[in-house]
C-alpha cells in the first residue's frame, strides 16, 4: 500500500477537527467572555527510511512522517472588548496583570531571558458548581436567584471573598436587595444607603477575584466556565494587580470573525489538497492493480 | 453529521431565539409599561478528547486532552427592570408607578373542570379602565379586565356618577358631581425584590414563580406608612416601554450577521462531507 493514503488521511482528519474548533470560535463570536481557540497541529513521529539490497549494508535515506495530527486547542486569554448593558448584575473584568522583569506583548505572551515563554496571569470571577467545585470564568452575565444569591446564567453560585455566595441582603435591615452597587474593587454596597454589604462571618462582602498565574491551565467546562487543572497555581488578586471589575458591562469574546473566517476556507482547502492526494494515490494504485502486467494485443 | 455541521446547528438555533426576543421587544416598542427583555449566549458544554501520557511532550501549553466546543446557545432571559419615561395623557384611569413599584391585579382564571381560581399577579402597565360587573357597578380594571386590587384585597368600586382621584400615595378618592371627595381604597402596591424571578404571564402581567414564599418575590408596599415614599403613583399619565429602539435595531444586525457567519461555516462544513463522499470515483 502506497503511505500516502495514510498520511493524507490523517491530514483530512486534522484539518476537520480545526474546522471544528474554527467553527466553534466562529458560533462564540457574542458569547460573553468567551476566549478563541488555536488547533495546534503536530506531525507524527518521524521514521527513519532505510534501503535495504541484497548482500549490502542498509543505508540509511532519511528521516520520514507520516502524517499529522491535532495536538491542542490553546485559548487565547487577551482581553475582549467591554460592551455597555447596563443591567445592574453584569460585570465585566478588566485585567493587565504585569509581572515584574517581564514584558506582555499585546498577546498576552513574554520571552523570559533564557527563550522560554511565559504567559501573562489573567484574572477571573470565581464561581461555585453544585457539588462545591470551583469555577473560574470571564463572562458576568450574573442574575439574582430566589434565594437573594447572586449566581452564573447557570446556577453557579458566585463567591465572594472568603469563599461564601454572595447574597444580596441590606446590612442594615437583613432584607432582601434589588439592586447593589459594585466598586472596581469588586466591593459591595447597597445603592441607596452606601452601605457596605456583609458576608456570613460579618466582614465587608467582595466579588472573589482569582488570579491564575498560568492561564493555559485551565479546561473549558462549557457554559463559559473553567476548571483549573490539578496543582495549577491560583491565588486572590492582590490590590496591586492592575485587575478592575465594571458593572453594567459584559466583557465581547475576543474572536476576530475576520481571521476566523479564512482560518476556515484555510482548512477547508487543505482538506481538499489531502483528498486530492487520496484521489491521485487512489489512481496510481488502480494503475498498479489494472494496468501493470496487461498485455495489449 | 459532523462536529462542525452539529456546532452551527446549535447555535443557529439559539441565534433564532435571540431574534425572537429583539422581534417581541421591537413590536411592544408603544406598549405601556412593557419592559424590554433580553439574553446572552453562552458556551455549550465541552468535549474533552482524552490524550495518552505521551501526549505530554516539551512545549506542550495545555493539561493533556484537547477540548471541542460544541456551539452556543441562549442564556435564560433577562428583563431590563428600568423605568420607562411617562407620556401624559390627562385621562383620570390612567396611572403610572414612578420607582420599582407594581400594581397588583386579580387574575381570575376557570379551568377545563370549571373550577375558578383568583390569584394576584403584577403589572405596570396602568392603563386602566372602569370596567362594569354583570350588575353595572363599576371597578378599576386593567385594558384586558383584570380587576385592580386595593389594600383591602378586594377591588375597587367606583360609584356611579363618581370621578376618581388618585394621589401620590396611590390612594384612591370618588369625586361626585358637587365637588365632595370620599376615599374609596388604596391602591395595592408592591416593591420589586427580585426583579430577575418574576414570570411573564401575558396581557402585561407578571406573577411570582410558583412555590416561592409570599413577599419574597414582590413586598407589599404602603407609601402611606413611609415619610418619603420611593414608589409614588402618578395619575394621569402612562409608563412608556423602556425599549429602546435604536440599541434593538443594532442588536438586530448583530444577530443578523452572526446568523450569517454561521450559516457559512454550516456551509463549509458541508463542503468537507461533500469531499469526503468523492472520494471514491
Amino acid at each position: 500500500m502506497l503511505r500516502g493514503l495514510y498520511t493524507a488521511a490523517a491530514g483530512m482528519i486534522a484539518q476537520q477537527q480545526r474546522n471544528d474548533t474554527i467553527t466553534n470560535n466562529i458560533n462564540n463570536l457574542n458569547t460573553p467572555g468567551y476566549k478563541a481557540q488555536n488547533s495546534e497541529l503536530r506531525s507524527f513521529p518521524e521514521m527513519l527510511m532505510l534501503r535495504l539490497a541484497k548482500g549490502q549494508q542498509t543505508k540509511p535515506i532519511g528521516s520520514l512522517n507520516s502524517g499529522v495530527m491535532m495536538e491542542e486547542n490553546v485559548n487565547n486569554f487577551q482581553q475582549g472588548s467591554l460592551k455597555q448593558t447596563q443591567r445592574p448584575f453584569d460585570f465585566a473584568i478588566q485585567s493587565n496583570i504585569q509581572v515584574s522583569g517581564l514584558n506582555f506583548g499585546a498577546n498576552g505572551e513574554a520571552v523570559k531571558a533564557n527563550g522560554s515563554v511565559v504567559f501573562q496571569p489573567q484574572a477571573y470571577f470565581t464561581v461555585q458548581d453544585g457539588s462545591g467545585n470551583h469555577l473560574y470564568t470571564r463572562d458576568g452575565n450574573f442574575t439574582v436567584n430566589g434565594q437573594g444569591q447572586l449566581v452564573t446564567s447557570d446556577g453557579y453560585q458566585v463567591l465572594g471573598k472568603g469563599g461564601n455566595p454572595i447574597v444580596l441582603t441590606d446590612p442594615a435591615t437583613g432584607n432582601p436587595l434589588s439592586k447593589v452597587r459594585v466598586n472596581a474593587s469588586g466591593q459591595l454596597f447597597n445603592p441607596n444607603t452606601r452601605q457596605a454589604l456583609q458576608n456570613a462571618s460579618g466582614q465587608p462582602a467582595a466579588l472573589m477575584l482569582s488570579r491564575i498565574n498560568s492561564p493555559n491551565q485551565l479546561i473549558p467546562q462549557g457554559n463559559g466556565a473553567y476548571q483549573l487543572s490539578a496543582g495549577a497555581s491560583v491565588t486572590p488578586v492582590n490590590a496591586a494587580d492592575d485587575v478592575s471589575v465594571k458593572q453594567g458591562y459584559l466583557e465581547q469574546s475576543n474572536v476576530n470573525s475576520a481571521q476566523s473566517m479564512t482560518g476556515l476556507m484555510d482548512a477547508l482547502r487543505m482538506y481538499q489538497a489531502n483528498q486530492q492526494v487520496i484521489r491521485y494515490t487512489d489512481r496510481s494504485l488502480n494503475l498498479a492493480a489494472n494496468e501493470v502486467g496487461k498485455i495489449n494485443g | 453529521m459532523n462536529a462542525s455541521e452539529l456546532n452551527s446547528l446549535a447555535s443557529m438555533h439559539g441565534l433564532q431565539q435571540k431574534l425572537n426576543i429583539i422581534s417581541n421587544n421591537i413590536a411592544n416598542v408603544d406598549t405601556v409599561g412593557y419592559k424590554s427583555k433580553d439574553a446572552e449566549f453562552q458556551t455549550v458544554l465541552t468535549s474533552l478528547m482524552s490524550q495518552p501520557k505521551g501526549f505530554q511532550l516539551q512545549g506542550r501549553l495545555t493539561p493533556l486532552g484537547v477540548s471541542f466546543g460544541n456551539g452556543v446557545k441562549l442564556a435564560p432571559q433577562q428583563m431590563d427592570a428600568s423605568e420607562g419615561s411617562l407620556k401624559v395623557t390627562d385621562q383620570a384611569t390612567d396611572l403610572a408607578i414612578q420607582g420599582d413599584g407594581l400594581f397588583a391585579v386579580n387574575v381570575h382564571s376557570t379551568d377545563a373542570a370549571g373550577n375558578v381560581t383568583d390569584r394576584t399577579a403584577w403589572t405596570r402597565d396602568g392603563s386602566f379602565k372602569l370596567t362594569p360587573d354583570a350588575q353595572g357597578n363599576r371597578y378599576l380594571g386593567t385594558a384586558q379586565g383584570h380587576l385592580v386590587l386595593g389594600t383591602s384585597g378586594n377591588p375597587i368600586q367606583v360609584p356611579q356618577g363618581d370621578t376618581i382621584r388618585v394621589d401620590a400615595k396611590g390612594r384612591v378618592f370618588g369625586v361626585d358631581a358637587q365637588g365632595n371627595s370620599t376615599q374609596l381604597d388604596q391602591l395595592q402596591l408592591g416593591k420589586i425584590l427580585k426583579p430577575d424571578a418574576l414570570q411573564p404571564i401575558g396581557d402585561n402581567l407578571l406573577e411570582a414563580p410558583a412555590g416561592a414564599a409570599p413577599n419574597s418575590v414582590v413586598s407589599t408596599y404602603d407609601p402611606t406608612q413611609v415619610s418619603q415614599p420611593d414608589i409614588t403613583v402618578r395619575q394621569g399619565a402612562l409608563e412608556q416601554s423602556n425599549v429602546n429602539l435604536a440599541q434593538q435595531m443594532s442588536e438586530l444586525t448583530v444577530v443578523e450577521r452572526q446568523y450569517q457567519l454561521s450559516a457559512r461555516a454550516l456551509a463549509n462544513a458541508d463542503a468537507m462531507m461533500n469531499m469526503a463522499s468523492n472520494l471514491h470515483g
